[in-house]
């Protein structure tokens, strides 16, 4: 009889216990990971992730927020998301507007779980690509000579190449979105050329 | 008593928590060196705690007086402070690779593939584990420490009389948070009680204080501007600004605090921990406990009760952090080999032992003791 109501004494607990879990599980997922929202515009870009991210689902699922990436990387590039960052909580993502990435991979090297996965080459970098308004560049409307973008890329001339008056063109096969040609941009506010991930809206 | 190895364990787990602190530093001193951050906190003299702090690292990574050019001292400074990254919840530690199982376990559970990077990280902490137990939780674990010293203001509470509830539930919900975590996060493929292990809440929050507050003091404002503005907020002035919510025009020149939510979730777990249950978190709530307790269960060294010296004088039952009966040999899983019980014993008792026996991973029979209140598991 004692040993009955033990027995239902702990199925009451083992299933209370799960439920109350299971229910702060789901209230943190909810919380936690970033919903895309109906009236986002598509002239966003989505979060830039360090070098060697995959896709972002293989990214999230991978990364333990343990911010070895950001210590390893020496330029300050990779940030780690705070509330009100447009990352979700805790995983580093790049404002190439602010600090580009000059691809030295060290943070591929320093991630303990393979979210940044190993590169052999910088050209391997799939980050972004760089797309150039027309509107804003000096170059290309006509209201002066620049070619910073150019002067900046890692990988000029594969990636950057250049047309008249130093108007920046970005060839897709080769750009790997590091960013360097949006920080380095003369434009102030929202830059001429940004990086917009490839890697799928998070 | 014989506080000497208490003394030693609570040096370490104070060294520990300093040292996540430290970590952070830097790995902020890393990523500004080349863009002359570091040099700007160095030269003024405004940050009380930064300055020195700062100094102290480049003293130890940059050679200094030395005929080289800056940038070629720098390359030398990042040579070495490779060896250097991350904190307790996942780092290298003077060039050895560590993760926390429980990282280790949820993130393979949720990318579901095991990678070569992370074995690695994991072969110290689990091989330690095996040997000695839960020996993270009492000598390593930064939010135990918090939670320990919680838990003697309570003692000096007690001291002065004021009676502080002391409620005990089923140990077990641990256990069912560690599956149901682990169950969730494979189901939606993200790692989920990483948000809620305070180990890692406390690295996370001390990297967000760390960088902002050194921000502040190298005069850096483009940390807390354009983050929101570069999601689709520009202003017609053409400037980012620091916040998508009407806060325009600041440009992020007021100093961030840098702390989120969890550290209030923190908070509330000590004023828990304080007003109403001793060691709540580890002994009853924490997943992370849960693991080690599982891959420590059959540790080979534990304490072990010599029951023809034992007087039965109880004084090692309120002593046990985890709220175990030492002199009911409860030694089994949940012990964390904190010798606590082992210092406390008057008697010479217990002692640390390398022994294959094992107990019951928790062993809540009746005994014939008289303290009703170490029997409450």
């Amino acid at each position: 009889m004692i040993a009955r109501r033990k027995m239902i004494l702990n199925t009451a607990r083992i299933g209370a216990s799960t439920c109350v879990s299971a229910a702060a599980m789901s209230l943190l997922w909810h919380n936690t990971t970033r919903h895309p929202s109906s009236h986002t515009l598509l002239t966003e870009p989505a979060i830039i992730r360090p070098p060697g991210a995959q896709g972002e689902a293989d990214f999230l699922s991978a990364c333990i927020h343990c911010q070895r990436c950001t210590d390893a990387c020496p330029r300050g590039t990779i940030q780690l998301a705070s509330l009100g960052d447009p990352a979700p909580y805790g995983t580093p993502f790049i404002i190439p507007t602010e600090r580009g990435c000059d691809l030295c991979l060290e943070c591929t090297d320093a991630c303990p779980t393979e979210a940044l996965a190993p590169l052999e080459d910088k050209r391997d970098v799939d980050m972004g690509l760089a797309v150039v308004d027309d509107r804003l560049c000096v170059s290309a409307n006509g209201t002066g000579i620049c070619g910073a973008c150019h002067t900046a890329c890692p990988l000029k001339n594969d990636a950057i190449t250049q047309g008249s008056h130093n108007k920046p063109i970005i060839h897709e096969d080769h750009c790997v979105g590091c960013g360097l040609c949006e920080e380095a941009c003369i434009i102030d506010g929202t830059k001429a050329i940004r990086v917009f991930s490839k890697r799928g809206v998070a | 008593m014989k506080p000497s190895i208490q003394w030693l364990r609570h040096l370490i787990q104070a060294l520990v928590l300093a040292f996540v602190f430290l970590a952070a530093a830097v790995g902020w001193y890393g990523s500004n060196l080349d863009r002359g951050n570091v040099d700007r906190v160095l030269e003024s003299n405004s940050a009380p705690i930064a300055t020195p702090v700062l100094r102290a690292i480049d003293n130890t990574a940059r050679p200094q007086d030395s005929p080289l050019a800056v940038l070629q001292r720098n390359d030398i400074a990042h040579e070495r402070l490779k060896n250097v990254t991350g904190n307790s919840w996942s780092g290298k530690w003077f060039g050895v690779s560590l993760t926390d199982p429980l990282a280790g376990v949820e993130s393979t559970i949720s990318q579901k593939s095991l990678t070569l990077a992370l074995l690695t990280g994991l072969a110290i902490p689990v091989g330690f584990t095996l040997l000695f137990g839960r020996v993270f939780c009492s000598w390593i674990c930064p939010a135990g420490f918090i939670f320990e010293i919680v838990a003697m203001l309570r003692n000096v509470a007690g001291r002065f009389g004021i009676d502080l509830k002391n409620m005990r539930i089923w140990r077990g919900h641990k256990y069912v948070l560690l599956t149901t975590g682990l169950v969730a996060s494979a189901l939606v493929a993200i790692p989920l009680l990483q948000y809620i292990y305070p180990p890692a809440i406390i690295t996370r929050e001390a990297h967000h204080l760390v960088h902002s507050s050194l921000n502040n003091a190298a005069g850096i404002t483009e940390n807390s501007q354009g983050i929101a503005g570069y999601s689709g907020v520009v202003t017609s002035g053409g400037s980012i600004t620091s916040g998508g919510s009407g806060d325009s025009g600041q440009n992020g020149t007021q100093p961030a605090w840098g702390l989120s939510a969890w550290a209030i979730f923190l908070l509330a777990l000590v004023g828990i921990e304080y007003l109403f249950s001793t060691r709540a978190w580890c002994r009853y709530v924490c997943p992370g406990g849960a693991l080690y307790s599982l891959i420590g269960w059959r540790r080979p060294i534990r304490v072990v009760r010599s029951a023809p010296r034992c007087t039965h004088c109880a004084d090692c039952v309120p002593a046990c952090p985890m709220g175990l009966n030492p002199m009911a040999d409860q030694m089994g899983a949940e012990c964390d080999n904190c010798a606590e019980c082992i210092s406390h014993c008057p008697d010479d008792a217990l002692h640390l032992r390398f022994t294959l026996k094992t107990h019951a991973p928790v062993a809540p029979q009746k005994t014939t003791l008289k303290t009703t209140e170490a029997l409450s598991v």
